[in-house]
């Protein structure tokens, strides 16, 4: 990422409070174009928050997130995810009872901006089907296309949940914990089917397998009770003894 | 690919040709013939009756979309529809009553009068949006109960000119129970084929959608107030075409047209019939207003029989008579298949 690139999401001073409960304060940090930045801290840290208010789901109390420079804090989830700011959720929000193609098509189509057609969408919803196949194709689960979602394994349901948000073209993606419940095979394979299939993408990823995090991402930045406690490389989160902390002990170092 | 809605709002992935049922061009012959019964057997009473039934079907259609997919329950439909039948009924009596007017009056009655409730309501759902529509719906009550001088108030409105088409050769009278009968089914399919073209256009998946996972829909880019707008929007059009025919079948439109009990009856005859069927707002309609004709020359009491009827809908048959009835004689074809 060179200095003088405009990051392609700047998060400054963001801070958060359900009632009396501070949930995140003064957080600030960015995601260079085309970078994947790891977001770990032990559970209740404010990472989902943080999502959350990036992708409009919550509005902060105070600070500023803007989007390829530009301020985004109180746009409406719907325009920014039609900008290219996408996310997935920790649950997957896959339509169970919709086939893997139209769950993919839906997301196709609000791309293409086809998402409302009634009379003469036609060749809109064929076009937003080919591009669902097109993702399946280049996921090998071009069989599946017809299932309903709810008839794949766990393992398939997590990619395709991530392939509904690549349907999007997104221009960053937010992962929320796309890995969990996975095998470590199934979640490196989830990890690649990302970084093959997002073009010029620039991702941050939650996860709470510090293997992946460290093996996939270009920095590491860790919450803890709503702080930013550090922001930098793999390795040298690693080392960072507050990050350590944060996780109770357990060794950064030996768990990569 | 295909789909139909079958009830559950769930798409119907196989391709057509696997499905165990006629083709299309059988089943619209069938259906145009069991159409054409009524004209050989029914007296004018009877026709004028089943366009009754048809053109109430109809709103209640326009209500299961809003119902059946998306989620939205309203106790202010009878808006969009008596609006409509009153605008229909005061432009006949300066602009005559050429029904592609009537028509044309009431589906921009019915769009703008679902214009003003989408801005209330858009932005709501569930209860709220059920006490909202209420409100919106007692208001415009209040309006024409109280508006004397244009409406007619409690006594409401009657003796139009009579509904007629203009075509190239002719124009033809529909004051007759054949004519009336013929109008009101043509209306009931161009609205059957209207809803179903818009529950399974992307927009109608996108309300579907908005009705299962509201979370995932804004994730997924999707505005819901305007998806839901737009649900309003088409549900309006076709409750006031039906609305715009209303008057002219018994020659009469009073306030009751536009009151909440009138929007609380339609959720009834879609309860009957089958929430998110489409077909299944026609034979709630035509079950709610028999029991209401016929039974009601025996006993006074004829909503206690609705009340059973309903009831026993919910408790049995959950997915509407239709669909209850189809289920029970598919379980019994499997156990014959069985033994």
């Amino acid at each position: 990422m060179s200095a003088h690139a405009v990051p392609a999401l700047a998060i400054e001073g963001v801070a958060k409070s359900f009632g009396g409960l501070k949930v995140l304060s003064d957080v600030s940090v960015t995601l260079g174009q085309g970078e994947c930045l790891g977001l770990i801290g032990p559970n209740g840290a404010g990472k989902t928050t943080l999502f959350n208010i990036v992708t409009g789901f919550l509005i902060p109390d105070h600070g500023r997130v803007a989007f390829a420079g530009e301020d985004i804090t109180r746009a409406k989830p719907d325009v920014r995810v039609r900008a290219g700011l996408v996310r997935t959720f920790q649950k997957s929000m896959a339509f169970p009872e919709l086939s893997v193609r139209e769950n993919l098509a839906l997301a196709a189509r609000s791309r293409a901006g086809e998402g409302y057609g009634w009379f003469g969408s036609r060749k809109a919803v064929a076009a937003a089907d080919e591009a669902a196949d097109e993702l399946l194709a280049r996921a090998q689960l071009r069989d599946r296309a017809e299932l309903p979602v709810a008839g794949l394994s766990y393992g398939e349901q997590r990619i395709v949940d991530v392939l509904v948000s690549l349907a999007m073209r997104p221009r960053v993606l937010l992962l929320d914990e796309p890995t969990a419940g996975l095998s470590r095979a199934e979640g490196e394979h989830l990890i690649e089917v990302v970084r093959t299939l997002g073009e010029d993408l620039s991702t941050i990823l939650i996860a709470h397998d510090l293997d992946i995090v460290f093996g996939v991402c270009d920095r590491v930045a860790v919450l803890d009770l709503g702080r930013l406690i550090a922001c930098d490389t793999p390795d040298a989160i690693k080392a960072h003894e507050g990050a350590q902390a944060a996780y109770l002990g357990a060794s950064l170092g030996e768990a990569a | 690919m295909s789909s139909i809605a079958d009830g559950t709002g769930r798409v119907e992935t196989r391709p057509a040709s696997e499905r165990r049922s006629l083709p299309m061009t059988a089943r619209v012959a069938l259906l145009a013939l069991s159409a054409a019964v009524p004209l050989l057997f029914a007296g004018d009473y009877q026709l004028r009756f089943l366009a009754e039934i048809l053109i109430i079907g109809t709103a209640v259609l326009s209500l299961d979309l809003l119902v059946g997919f998306g989620g939205l329950v309203s106790l202010g439909h009878a808006v969009f529809f008596g609006g409509a039948a009153y605008a229909a009924a005061i432009a006949a009596q300066t602009l005559g009553a050429d029904i592609v007017v009537m028509l044309a009056v009431g589906i921009a009655t019915g769009m703008a009068s679902a214009l003003l409730m989408g801005v209330v309501v858009m932005r709501t759902i569930a209860l709220f949006f059920l006490i909202l529509s209420l409100i919106v719906g007692q208001i415009v009550w209040e309006v024409v109960f109280h508006w004397r001088e244009v409406t007619g108030g409690a006594d409401g409105l009657r003796g139009f000119p009579v509904l007629k088409l203009h075509t190239g050769f002719a124009t033809i009278p529909l004051n007759n129970g054949v004519a009336l009968y013929l109008a009101a089914l043509v209306l009931a399919f161009a609205a059957f084929f209207t809803a179903r073209s818009f529950v399974n256009a992307p927009i109608g998946r996108a309300l579907l959608g908005t009705r299962e996972r509201q979370l995932r829909m804004s994730a997924l880019g999707y505005s819901i107030p305007r998806i839901r707008l737009m649900a309003l929007l088409a549900s309006g059009a076709i409750a006031g075409a039906a609305g715009a025919l209303y008057p002219f079948v018994n020659q009469y439109v009073g306030p009751n047209a536009v009151h909440w009990t009138m929007s609380a009856m339609m959720i009834i005859m879609l309860v009957i019939g089958g929430v998110g069927s489409l077909y299944g707002a026609f034979i709630g309609s035509a079950i709610y207003l028999g029991i209401q004709t016929y039974v009601s020359s025996y006993t006074d009491r004829w909503q206690l029989v609705v009340g059973l009827v309903f009831v026993l809908t919910v408790m049995i048959m959950p997915k509407g008579v239709v669909a209850g009835l189809k289920a029970a004689f598919g379980r019994r074809k499997d156990a014959e298949g069985r033994s």
